[in-house]
């Protein structure tokens, strides 16, 4: 059994009058330490797809298995553990808290988790400074760059040590040289961290950074 | 992780915006404020009148009183007869001055048994007798003790001399004895004088009479007991209490206005609490996308609760704090006129308003706070809860949705409606249906009108606003209503901050106003005889706390006065006030004489009838007959035609009812009848006010300076009729000042809200904004786009406010005020009002306006496109 394996996998929503089938019964399977890209026009499904690997949604049929475990069975709260524990996630808008600076934002989930920033200091920083960013510790996210600010997200979605990372379009709001950095960024933590990366994207070219692209279109993988 | 949450989110958001978070918390604290400052100055009053009891009670059990002019001297030997009597020590309080200023505040006498007295109350520190030798003391009748602090306030010493007006005119009386300021004269504030029982009694014109007893109970015998022997030996007509029911008919006294300023600090708190459920609102709806993010990251619903209830209670807990320090100031500062005002109409003795903050203060202010706070949060975050972690994918765009207004507006008019029904119907049951006309019922009447007018403000306001909009305005007028238009839920929950605080503006004015207007008519038309002058002691006569004339005097001014209407056989006449309680219920009575003509009266202001039949009837030759004001035939259940039984000190008398009358001396109720009559059954050859028609051929004007050089030299006072309203007025003020201030915060509250909310609406819009700006619109076509924002909220809020608050201030006015108060009051409202008040909310709605205006106008595009 692959590390996530998707099995007919079905996601409608239902519209004014009628109901509208986004996802219609994708079987996917991605290996541990694989990073595939996700890639299709707009209303493939892709960020559906993502939404329920990423357990932010459950699929109307179908189920979802990461690491042995069926998302579809779990709870709201065990969904929320589960992503809290074993996800990482980098948005398109980063998505940083206003309110934190850039060591705090990292160390985001482990406050959730109700630890101490004392006791993730050590690899928070270490993994901002491998990203490029200890001299920025203190900073709040205005006053950063978009490519570092996509940085902090990334390092946020690694302070757990997850098994899974969850990418949404992360250079989509980059400029050329910020998202390949970006890109070389996740292709290297793939490797260094030894997590699974699906990213969703519009951009061949950082489609090819990944080891496989799984293209889909109306719903279905192609 | 709870100090986590606290520490990285809650108290992160507060001081990152700190124009926010201090709006919110003076709203809040303001709204603390009211509640506390009312708490304290009720807390304050029944403390003053415990004092009072208390120090003129001493270590006595019992305390026999008696309304009016006192009882008869013989009273007390009874009740020495009786064997549980231990010691019975009799008392004569009687109010007079020392300077004719009208700031003047009275001296209280105390005539006391010299001897006896101390034996239970204290006049010095330590106790011991009161002086050296009481007997010196005593047999010089022109002795007098005053305290030491008034004494050193006046520059005066041991043997030094003080004028004071005594039924005999100015008399000298030496300072023969310095007390401390304990026991009654820290009651009164160190403004108390003692005399001999006896020197007073003359002096003061109440030979034969006491004014109160004082009883210490045999070690064995049983206070209750015996109470009830004294009850039945000495009749209805006398009051025996112990301390604590002294303390009990004081707080009843005061209650009917310690329940109206309630009510109106609830309703001001009210709107604060708006500015919290706002606040709330908004903050949840502007950090969807962190709420979401928050959510991807595992935050469970708990993190989410902890991370708002930890930013809103910690701001509510400074709030409160910060409440406490405006209320104490607030309370301080109103304390005098307060107690002025409750001592001119309810005839109170408070006289030392001490405003104490302790931590029962503290934690009820904190409780409300950290409570409504609570409350506050429990939709909103009901909805955060709801937030689905997809938001933190959501890209952040500018919101173009066009929200339709939503049925829960339309739902919400219609339950508004109902309840504003219901309160139509409850006011116009409560004329005939007993249990609605409870002091209970009625504020609750009063709630649930207002919660009708909350309910069907924001339809009215988008409706109108939908309307405006239709018209064929300038574009940046249309397109600011369609800005408000756009996101009804945050208008209709901007709107509700200046409606509530302006309804509460509008409700104070019309009831202050009705009242002024009422009762200001009234004593016009009562004062409205021509050619006439009034004579009076020094001191004020609506609080009673003067020193009556004794009538000896009427016909020595027939023969002296010079300039008195020739026309008329009995140009003075007199009138004698005094309090009378009747089913324990304090009224007034007004005791006149009878004029030569009857149809000369202008003081009977009839319900039923003609002046003139009433006046008949009052002074009927065989027939023993009151006029009794609606309010009190209301209380005691009678109608005209029925017999008032009445404990007089000649025994219990049965007087006919002749009349209903419009009367507002007393909220209880007055009760009018023959100085004949009063003095037959009372005893009383006092009186409190001397009425004198002058010749027609002179001015009012020229008559006093005529006669005011006699008139002064009997150290009496001659005034025009206007002096009366003008006193009456001041008490008004005096009255209304609490309601008044409630009503100004209450306003300002509001104006915070509606400031606090368009700003965060800016905020909310700033992207929005951002993208307008880029396109080309000027930072001051922004700033008037903004403050017209603002403005036409606040005219369409305030237009709704009115036509939802004045139908129900009147039914207010007309019905829930006459059960609560007791009396019944003619609504009141004039164009002019409605200009000004108007006006006013314009104002504050374009000033709240001017901050986020600026803040709109001055937004850096990149910031604003780029923001999240």
């Amino acid at each position: 059994m692959s590390f996530i394996e998707a099995r007919q996998l079905r996601k409608s929503y239902a519209s004014a009058d009628h109901e509208v089938e986004i996802l219609k019964g994708i079987n996917l399977g991605i290996e541990k330490g694989e990073f595939i890209s996700l890639m299709g026009p707009s209303g493939a499904g892709k960020s559906t797809l993502l939404q329920l690997l990423g357990a932010l949604d459950r699929p109307s049929a179908g189920e979802i298995i990461i690491d042995g475990k069926d998302l579809s069975r779990m709870s709201d709260k065990e969904l929320t553990l589960f992503r809290r524990r074993r996800l990482g996630f980098i948005f398109q808008f980063f998505n940083l808290m206003p309110t934190l600076n850039v060591l705090e934002n990292a160390a985001l989930p482990c406050f959730l988790d109700g630890k101490s920033l004392s006791s993730v200091r050590g690899f928070a920083t270490e993994t901002l400074e491998r990203l490029g960013l200890g001299h920025r510790l203190d900073h709040r996210p205005h006053q950063l760059s978009g490519g570092e600010m996509q940085r902090v997200a990334i390092a946020r979605a690694l302070v757990n040590k997850p098994s899974l990372i969850l990418a949404d379009e992360p250079t989509g709001n980059l400029d050329s040289k910020n998202g390949a950095e970006v890109l070389s960024i996740l292709k290297n933590l793939v490797k260094d961290f030894n997590v699974t990366l699906v990213m969703v994207t519009h951009d061949k070219s950082a489609a090819e950074v990944a080891d496989r692209k799984v293209q889909l279109l109306d719903g279905v993988v192609v | 992780m709870i100090f986590n949450l606290f520490r990285y989110f809650s108290l992160r958001y507060l001081i990152l915006h700190p124009f926010r978070s201090l709006l919110t918390a003076l709203g809040v604290a303001l709204g603390i404020s009211l509640f506390l400052s009312i708490r304290l100055l009720n807390d304050a009053t029944l403390r003053s009148l415990d004092q009072n009891i208390e120090s003129m009670t001493g270590k006595s059990d019992l305390t026999i009183t008696s309304d009016g002019m006192g009882f008869e001297e013989a009273v007390l030997e009874k009740v020495k007869g009786l064997a549980s009597v231990k010691a019975a020590i009799p008392l004569i309080l009687n109010y007079a001055y020392v300077d004719d200023s009208p700031e003047a505040l009275p001296m209280v006498f105390l005539g006391i048994d010299m001897l006896k007295d101390t034996s239970i109350r204290d006049y010095n520190e330590g106790g011991g007798d009161i002086v050296p030798d009481p007997l010196a003391f005593v047999n010089q009748a022109d002795s007098v003790i005053v305290t030491k602090t008034w004494a050193a306030q006046n520059k005066l010493a041991m043997e030094d001399s003080i004028e004071l007006l005594t039924k005999e005119g100015v008399k000298s009386f030496a300072i023969r004895g310095l007390i401390d300021n304990v026991g009654p004269a820290k009651a009164f504030n160190g403004r108390l004088a003692i005399m001999d029982i006896d020197g007073a009694r003359y002096n003061f014109g109440r030979d034969g009479l006491y004014d109160r007893i004082d009883i210490l109970v045999q070690p064995q015998a049983s206070v209750k007991e015996l109470k009830s022997e004294l009850q039945t030996l000495l009749g209805a007509r006398f009051r025996i209490e112990d301390k604590a029911e002294q303390s009990e008919s004081m707080q009843q006294l005061v209650k009917s206005v310690q329940d109206v300023s309630n009510l109106l600090g609830l309703i001001a708190f009210l709107v604060s609490f708006m500015i919290i459920v706002n606040t709330v609102n908004t903050a949840i709806s502007q950090r969807r996308k962190d709420i979401g993010s928050l959510r991807a990251f595992g935050a469970a619903s708990h993190h989410i609760v902890i991370l708002f209830a930890g930013e809103f209670l910690f701001l509510a807990l400074i709030s409160s704090i910060l409440g406490c320090f405006i209320g104490m100031s607030f309370a301080e500062s109103s304390a005098d006129q307060m107690a002025r005002g409750l001592n001119s109409t309810l005839m109170t003795n408070v006289n030392q308003m001490t405003i104490t903050f302790g931590p029962s203060d503290l934690l009820a202010s904190v409780i409300l706070g950290l409570m409504s706070s609570s409350i506050a949060l429990i939709y909103p975050l009901y909805k955060a809860l709801q937030i689905n972690p997809i938001e933190a994918i959501k890209p952040a765009v500018v919101d173009f949705t066009h929200h339709k207004k939503p049925k829960i507006f339309i739902w919400a008019a219609w339950v508004g409606l109902v309840l504003m029904s219901l309160t139509v119907a409850a006011d116009y049951f409560s004329a005939s249906q007993d249990w609605l006309q409870t002091k209970e019922i009625q504020p609750l009447i009063l709630l649930l009108g207002l919660s009708g007018i909350v309910l069907m403000g924001p339809f009215l306001v988008l409706t109108l606003l939908g309307l405006l909009h239709r018209l064929p305005l300038p574009f940046l007028f249309k397109f600011s209503m369609a800005n408000l238009l756009k996101n009804p839920l945050r208008t209709a929950s901007t709107s509700i901050h200046l409606s509530l605080g302006f309804s509460l503006v509008i409700i104070v004015t019309a009831i202050n106003l009705s009242f002024k207007s009422t009762i200001l008519g009234w004593v016009d038309r009562i004062t409205s005889m021509p050619h006439a002058v009034n004579i009076t002691p020094w001191g004020s006569i609506s609080g009673l706390q003067i020193q009556p004339l004794h009538e000896s005097l009427i016909p020595r001014l027939q023969s002296t006065l010079p300039g008195l209407n020739p026309g008329n056989p009995k140009p003075i006449l007199s009138l004698r006030i005094i309090p009378l309680t009747i089913q324990s219920q304090r009224y007034i009575v007004k005791a006149y004489d009878k004029p030569a003509d009857t149809s000369i009266i202008r003081y009977i202001d009839p319900i039923e009838g003609s002046a003139k039949d009433l006046a008949d009837a009052l002074f009927h030759p065989t027939r023993d007959t009151l006029l009794l004001s609606e309010t009190m035939l209301k209380n005691i259940g009678k109608k005209v035609g029925d017999t008032l039984d009445i404990d007089t000190p000649s025994g219990r008398v049965g007087f006919f009812i002749g009349g209903n009358i419009r009367e507002f001396a007393s909220p209880n109720g007055v009760i009018y009848m023959d100085r004949e009559v009063y003095k037959k059954y009372w005893k009383d050859p006092l009186v409190t006010l001397i009425t004198v028609d002058h010749d027609p051929a002179l001015t009012s004007t020229d008559f006093i300076a005529l006669i005011n050089t006699q008139v002064k030299a009997e150290h009496l006072v001659v005034n025009l009729p206007s002096k009366i309203r003008e006193e009456v007025a001041r008490n008004l003020e005096d009255n209304m000042a609490m309601s008044d201030s409630t009503k100004w915060v209450a306003l300002f509250i509001g104006t915070l809200g509606l400031l606090n909310s368009i700003l965060i609406a800016i905020l909310q819009r700033f992207r929005e904004l951002g993208c307008i700006r880029s396109i080309g619109m000027t930072k001051g076509q922004m700033l008037l786009m903004i403050l017209l924002e603002s403005a036409s909220l606040g005219f369409i809020g305030i237009l709704v406010s009115f036509a939802l608050t004045i139908p129900l201030s009147y039914l207010w006015v007309n019905s829930t005020l006459s059960y609560m108060l007791g009396w019944k009051v003619d609504f009141f409202f004039t164009l002019k009002d409605f200009f000004l008040l108007f006006g006013i909310g314009l104002f504050v709605s374009f000033i709240s306006g001017i901050f986020p205006a600026l803040k709109a106008a001055g937004l850096k595009l990149r910031e604003a496109l780029e923001y999240e």
